[in-house]
């Protein structure tokens, strides 16, 4: 070859190599239906949960492309009816006896694009559902229910799991929390970066502040949080104890990272420090448990029932709610192990005595604190708001939310029913209403724990279920419109001592279940300990030995609930604990 | 005492100039020093260190952000003012030895960022194209290669 042809030949080859790359790069990192198909596909109509009778509401109907996102392109416009069910019968009441006030119609016009706002109210007892129909397709969308009656505890909803930039999340701080109240319409949420980012940045302060500024009591509860985050984050070591989000009550943000707490036992003393010099509690979400990477260390949570009374059991991993080699794994998880590692759902933690409820957040990483999109193609890294890191890529599920019975919309009354345990989880938008009670005590009253006279005393089981008709949300699916009406087809399951013990096959909107017990309260107990050089382990995957006999609930039987709804939603709600006083 | 500017040779035309090479130079520099700080945490995944207080951790980011940041906005916007076209520079001076070392640097540890690892390929490239020796020229096609390998590897580990 002479000097010219491998001039030639090494200009030809930058070339390719130049161009490669960048292909590459675009094959993956660009979407272009993501980038400019926003037609419209749906609307998402929310309204609050309860409301006393007669008092104002807002009624927000967002129109939705086919990821989720909101759609400025609709130009139609729609009209609004109301269908109404008895309190105590469920019964479909007449639209003529309902008694509210609310617009007739709206437009959607170049003024009024993708989000309008809307004030009602309605003066009839009752569960009811606001209709919006489409005049350009001639579709039907339902709202949450929304539940008319005088109550103590008004029921709002909120993700307190969330990242930002400031660690491997996406958006500001600001942005993030805009987005919750916003676009997702939460009333309460908390940004709990991960804390080892906060350390390496000297972040604290910045979410601390931008966290307080969000808070604006009595319309949306912004509250500070962080993330413990052993073994998988950088600068720490390999130990792994699993990840635990914590939440405060007061305006100030502990320092916790698992670079400054090296250590479990550094941590619980950082935390009652902290409490004990500023008055603010705290309370800590073990969460994706059950993910190979992640596996929770549940001894370590056995001593400290004020902070480690919730588990996450539905985010964007998946759900940790039971072990995914379970038979009643429906939901799985990402990363789940492909062989049953014992001992690490949720579940299973409360078979080893831990008393847990049932919470759902989002752990969103795309900057969409309340609604994250990474279950629909939009997870591509060109939406805005952008993200240095891979975190958005893998969370193939929806984000989840809590529903929780505050006295006021504080985050003192946030927290309130956090430790009271009064909380619903679901794992996407949704806001279904739900009651759970035995012998009348419902969840979150005195500690979610019911006395009976004696180990066979009847315990009357009941389950008020008021479905949310908006579409649903599920793994790598994007919420798509009913062609009808919403398919209320859904299975109610009732788990008893982590086993399921009841299910039954209902297709209303609204109804309510009692079922009987009277077999011997036994409690529960852990049977999957492990020996390993002489001392056991709840798992393979565990540090701490432990003692095989204590791993139950002292004689106490637990009952939680599950629903199963037609298009992937599931909700959870409880444990009710069921003690014997003989 | 007023400053006395007639003493320089100073037009509108200039300060102009001036204003929109520092704003140009400062963008740029904050914004590569936040993608640089972004990367080299993304590396500590790998590369533990939990025995080294996070202070110093910080000094050396922080550090290595800034040099990098300073020296590729600096040469960019360099080229942006300059006549001289760099791609048909024959020789390199030692000026252009510490932009290339720069570049080179900046492609490898951006090659691990999501999205933003567009940057690393950018730079890659560069580094293949204004390398003009033998050893840049290997180093440009190792950290293409290796951007193309990451992306290919992330493809296979976490996509869907």
């Amino acid at each position: 070859m002479n000097k010219k042809e491998i001039k030639r030949k090494t200009k030809t080859l930058m070339i390719v190599l130049t161009i490669t790359p960048f292909i590459i790069w675009g094959i993956f990192n660009v979407d272009l239906g993501v980038m400019f198909n926003h037609k419209p596909n749906m609307f998402w109509v929310h309204t609050p949960s309860t409301l006393n009778v007669g008092e104002k509401g807002d009624l927000v109907v967002e129109v939705w492309d086919q990821f989720e996102r909101i759609s400025m392109k609709y130009k139609g416009s729609i009209n609004f009816s109301i269908v109404s069910y008895n309190l105590s019968t469920f019964e479909l009441i007449p639209d003529i006896s309902v008694s509210y006030n609310m617009p007739n119609s709206s437009n959607f016009d170049k003024i009024n694009v993708g989000v309008q706002e809307f004030s009602f109210s309605i003066s009839t007892e009752g569960f009811h559902y606001i209709l919006v129909t489409d005049t350009l397709t001639g579709r039907v969308y339902w709202s949450n229910p929304i539940v008319m009656d005088n109550f103590i505890y008004k029921l709002v909803w909120g993700d307190c799991h969330s990242h930002s930039l400031y660690s491997d999340g996406g958006g500001l701080p600001n942005e993030v929390y805009n987005y919750a109240r916003y676009i997702a319409r939460l009333d309460f949420a908390s940004l709990t970066d991960h804390g080892e980012y906060l350390h390496l940045d000297n972040g604290y302060s910045a979410l601390e502040k931008a966290t307080n500024r969000a808070n604006e009591p009595g319309k949306f509860v912004a509250i500070q949080g962080v993330e413990w985050t052993s073994g998988s984050a950088p600068h720490v070591s390999y130990d792994n104890w699993g990840h635990l989000t914590w939440i405060f009550s007061g305006s100030e943000l502990a320092h916790i990272s698992a670079d400054i707490q090296k250590t479990p036992e550094d941590l619980w003393t950082e935390i009652d420090r902290f409490t004990s010099t500023t008055g603010s509690m705290a309370l800590a979400f073990p969460h994706h448990t059950v993910v190979k990477q992640f596996i929770q260390e549940w001894p370590i949570c056995f001593d400290y029932p004020n902070y480690i009374r919730l588990g996450e059991v539905f985010s964007i991993h998946g759900s940790s709610l039971v072990n995914p080699h379970s038979p009643w794994s429906v939901v799985g998880a990402v990363d789940a192990p492909s062989y049953r590692i014992n001992g690490s759902s949720v579940n299973e933690a409360l078979m080893m005595g831990l008393r847990l409820s049932l919470v759902a957040n989002g752990d969103s990483h795309d900057g969409k604190l309340g609604h994250s999109l990474s279950h629909t193609r939009a997870f591509i890294g060109h939406q805005y708001p952008y993200t240095y890191l891979l975190s958005r890529v893998s969370k193939i599920y929806p984000s989840g939310v809590t529903g929780a019975f505050v006295s006021e919309l504080t985050r003192e009354g946030v927290f309130d029913a956090y430790y009271s345990r009064r909380v619903i989880s679901n794992s996407d938008f949704g806001r279904p209403y739900i009651q759970f009670s035995i012998n009348n005590v419902i969840v979150g009253q005195d500690d979610s724990t019911v006395f009976v006279s004696n180990a066979t005393s009847n315990r009357e089981i009941k389950v008020l279920l008021a479905q949310d008709g908006a579409p649903q949300s599920a793994m790598l699916q994007a919420a798509s419109p009913w062609l009808g009406d919403p398919d209320w087809g859904t299975t109610v399951q009732i788990f008893k001592n982590g086993f399921l013990w009841r299910e039954q096959f209902i297709d209303v909107p609204v109804t309510e279940l009692t079922f009987n017990d009277n077999s011997t309260i036994t409690g529960a107990s852990y049977d999957g300990s492990i020996l390993i050089n002489g001392e056991y382990y709840v798992n393979e995957e565990s540090e701490t030995p432990i003692n095989p006999a204590s791993l139950n609930t002292n004689g106490v039987d637990y009952y939680f609930i599950r629903i199963l709804c037609s298009r992937g939603r599931v909700t959870a709600i409880g444990p009710l604990w069921v003690e014997s006083l003989t | 005492m007023a400053f006395d500017f007639s003493k320089y040779d100073i037009s509108v035309r200039k300060v102009s100039i001036g204003f929109f090479f520092v704003v140009l130079a400062s963008t740029l520099g904050i914004s590569l020093s936040m993608v640089m700080v972004a990367s080299s945490a993304t590396w500590l995944y790998f590369i533990r260190a939990p025995n080294i207080p996070v202070v110093l951790i910080q000094i050396f980011i922080v550090l290595v952000a800034s040099v990098l940041a300073l020296s590729s906005s600096w040469m960019i916007v360099e080229w942006i003012f300059k006549k001289v076209n760099p791609f048909k520079k024959e020789k390199l001076n030692y000026i252009d030895h510490i932009m290339l070392s720069a570049l080179f640097l900046m492609s490898v540890l951006a090659s691990a960022l999501y999205f933003f690892n567009i940057i690393g390929i950018a730079f890659a490239v560069l580094v293949l194209w204004l390398g003009k020796t033998k050893i840049w020229r290997i180093l440009g096609v190792l950290t293409v290669t290796l951007n193309i390998v990451i992306q290919i590897a992330l493809f296979f580990t976490v996509w869907r």
